[in-house]
């Protein structure tokens, strides 16, 4: 909950819903909590207006809200976390459409756009997404209240509603029937899309680390663990190999597979991520999945290759270093480097600025004879680096924003200008227009201004490349610390 | 060099100075420079040490950027997106597709309200809503009133006193909502006064009931 982190959202909340909501967001984040007068107080905007801009936020869950002592009124929190999602909604998007194709696609971004709706109105291909908790039951309120307290029961979650197609070609064809599920909205489940991502980037890691068969592998071996275990467990229940071998039988009866599955086996149980390990030997033996020890060893990877990055290989030689030596002394740590003294200390000095490496004391007892001796000691601590990590990302994110804003206001004009031809030209296409005018139309921008243009398009396009990848880093570095 | 440790209460942590000792074990000898206190906030735009990868351009990011632009591109022109109410000051929109911009008719975002606290409700809509609740509460006066009766022909005078208060409080409930009515015709400027006043008196009641943070 730093600065930084406030700003990234409440850029994000400009960019989408305006600056109305924008400033509300803004002194939500900063009050955590607070009613609606207080709100009107903080941001010196008329009543109306927060009114409508909370009821935005709240449907697109990006507030929640619990009554208040008194309990007609109400006490509102931004959900930043969520609106940082916002940024990953390509991506879940990206995904539905390449696990279940442009219809379901076209759901979750019907879904993501309006916030919630009825199954109704996206009719009988939301069963197939329903089933797999894509969706889930907004919560309702179970009695009428001033404040309503939204709940939605485990059982109901996922239950389908009872569709009745004949009733939905009658209100198609203008009757005035009530649909049955009227009051039934349906969500993105953000958490079961990141589980996918989730196991996406588990298999993407090994088939790069070793090849495609051995992702293939691990595939299997996750969708089997979900027969038996809860998704988000550290580890898993055992799980046999005989039934992976079996479904690799029935898939690819002839690939590399199949044929030296014990050697991929072995490699996959000696990787240094330790994802899977062996429970029992029983029936071919059955193993284990990690996913907490994994993840910690991927952001162990992850942190090595900005070290590396940031301040080259030697310095990431001593991060290295310092990660195998959990606890070790300056001294020691120059001479196992194999690097110039000099150099060593430089680098780990600067490690430690920068809060890669922390420095752990240790004191002995101080005795009556003899002076007393202190050890300072380097040492790694994942989780706050992992946390510092985070930070940066958002600094990152909102650097990228700011840019993009800038860039558009410095080029605002050209921007417009371009708008505006390309919406007569559309005006006139509809009219038949000749080749000729519409030329003489398109010329009206500049060669020099289409130069402009096009790269004002390139920075456009960097700096969002930059946001996703940068939310690429954020989600693995939030799947450790889910882990926790 | 030694503000060092303790002190402030810490949580015992090593702080950012170190002592002579920590400095010797660090393996930084009495004779080397101690770099000066930097007084001076760093620059606002560093050097970048090391030139950064270049992205490697994919067809999957390039759908990915066009599904992002596609999703702003929708909440902008959605009535989701709220503009800042134009104060009569202000100039008149400047370019003209400023002004093309504003004649997009702002539908309003229909709500199922069962799902958001009732403060929120715009005023018609909340009035509405409580008029069937009004009709209940009549119903439940009128049992109790046949009730008290009873109990009046066997106990007498005083509760006689206590109906009439009933009854007198309801009168004045009705003149409220009559006034409010009342203000509800007027125009627009109207409304906002009234709100305004009644906001006012909110703020006193919250303050009663705690802190404000």
């Amino acid at each position: 909950m730093s600065i930084t982190y406030g700003k990234v959202v409440s850029l994000i909340i400009s960019e989408r819903f305006g600056p109305v909501v924008e400033k509300v967001a803004n002194f939500l984040f900063k009050c955590q909590n607070s009613p609606l007068l207080f709100i009107k107080k903080g941001t010196d905007l008329p009543i109306s207006k927060i009114r409508e801009s909370l009821c935005v936020l709240i449907k697109y869950r990006l507030v929640r809200f619990k009554a208040n002592k008194n309990e007609n009124l109400a006490n509102y929190t931004l959900d930043s976390d969520n609106v940082l999602l916002m940024l990953r909604y390509p991506k879940y998007l990206n995904h539905a459409k390449k696990s279940f194709g442009d219809e379901s696609e076209m759901i979750i971004e019907e879904v993501l756009q309006r916030g919630y709706w009825t199954a109704s109105e996206l009719i009988l291909k939301v069963y197939e997404r329903l089933s797999t908790k894509y969706l889930t039951r907004l919560p309702y309120p179970k009695q009428d209240k001033a404040v309503p307290i939204l709940t939605v029961d485990e059982s109901e979650q996922n239950h389908l509603p009872n569709i009745d197609i004949k009733v939905l070609v009658m209100h198609q064809k203008g009757g005035k029937t009530d649909l049955p599920d009227k009051k039934v909205y349906w969500v993105v489940n953000f958490d079961r899309f990141h589980q996918d991502m989730r196991d996406h980037v588990i298999c993407t890691a090994f088939s790069k680390k070793f090849d495609d068969n051995a992702g293939d592998i691990i595939r299997i071996f996750l969708r089997q663990m979900y027969i038996r275990t809860d998704p988000w467990t550290d580890i898993s229940n055992p799980i046999p190999a005989l039934e992976v071998k079996d479904i690799l039988k029935k898939q690819a009866p002839s690939s590399h597979s199949l044929a030296f599955f014990d050697q991929y086996m072995s490699i996959i149980e000696q990787d240094n991520s330790k994802l899977l390990r062996k429970a029992g030997e029983a029936s071919g033996g059955s193993y284990q999945i990690y996913l907490k020890d994994a993840f910690t060893q991927f952001v162990w990877e992850l942190i090595e290759q900005i070290v590396l990055e940031k301040y080259d290989s030697k310095a990431a030689r001593i991060f290295r270093l310092v990660k195998l030596k959990p606890y070790i002394e300056p001294d020691q740590l120059q001479q196992l480097a194999m690097i110039p003294a000099k150099d060593a200390k430089m680098l780990s000095y600067q490690l430690y600025e920068d809060n890669y490496l922390h420095i752990q004391e240790l004191r002995k007892a101080s005795t009556n004879s003899g002076p007393t001796k202190n050890f300072t000691l380097f040492h790694i601590k994942l989780n706050s680096v992992v946390r510092m990590l985070l930070e940066t990302c958002y600094k990152t994110l909102l650097n990228t924003m700011i840019r993009r804003n800038n860039e558009k206001l410095l080029n605002k004009r050209i921007i417009d200008k371009k708008h505006r031809i390309d919406t007569i030209l559309m005006a006139m296409r509809d009219q038949n227009a000749t080749e000729e005018q519409m030329a003489d139309i398109e010329e009206m921008i500049t060669l020099s201004e289409k130069e402009i243009l096009e790269k004002v398009n390139k920075v456009m396009k960097n700096l969002g490349t930059v946001e996703l990848e940068v939310d690429d880093t954020i989600f693995m570095l939030q799947m450790f610390l889910v882990y926790q | 060099m030694s503000r060092g440790r303790g002190g402030r209460g810490g949580r015992g942590g090593s702080n950012k100075t170190f002592t002579r000792d920590q400095l010797n074990d660090l393996g930084i000898g009495a004779k080397d420079a101690i770099p000066a206190m930097v007084t001076q906030p760093p620059p606002l735009y560093p050097l970048m040490d090391r030139k950064p990868l270049p992205f490697t351009p994919s067809v999957e990011t390039d759908y990915l950027l066009i599904l992002r632009q596609d999703f702003i591109d929708h909440m902008q022109l959605s009535p989701s997106y709220l503009k800042l109410p134009i104060s009569k000051t202000a100039n008149q929109p400047e370019q003209e597709i400023d002004k093309l911009v504003a004649q997009i008719p702002s539908a309003k975002e229909k709500y199922d309200w069962s799902l958001f606290p009732s403060e929120l409700r715009p005023k018609a809509l909340a009035k509405r809503l409580k008029n069937p609740m009004g009709k209940q509460a009549d119903i439940n006066i009128q049992e109790k009133l046949t009730a008290l009766e009873k109990i009046e022909e066997s106990k007498g005078v005083v509760v006689k006193e206590e109906e009439l208060e009933a009854e007198e409080e309801e009168e004045l409930a009705m003149d409220e909502d009559d006034q409010d009515e009342e203000m509800d015709e007027g125009t627009d400027y109207a409304n906002n006064y009234f709100d305004n006043g009644e906001a006012y008196e909110d703020e006193d009641d919250n303050l009663d009931e705690g802190p404000i943070y």
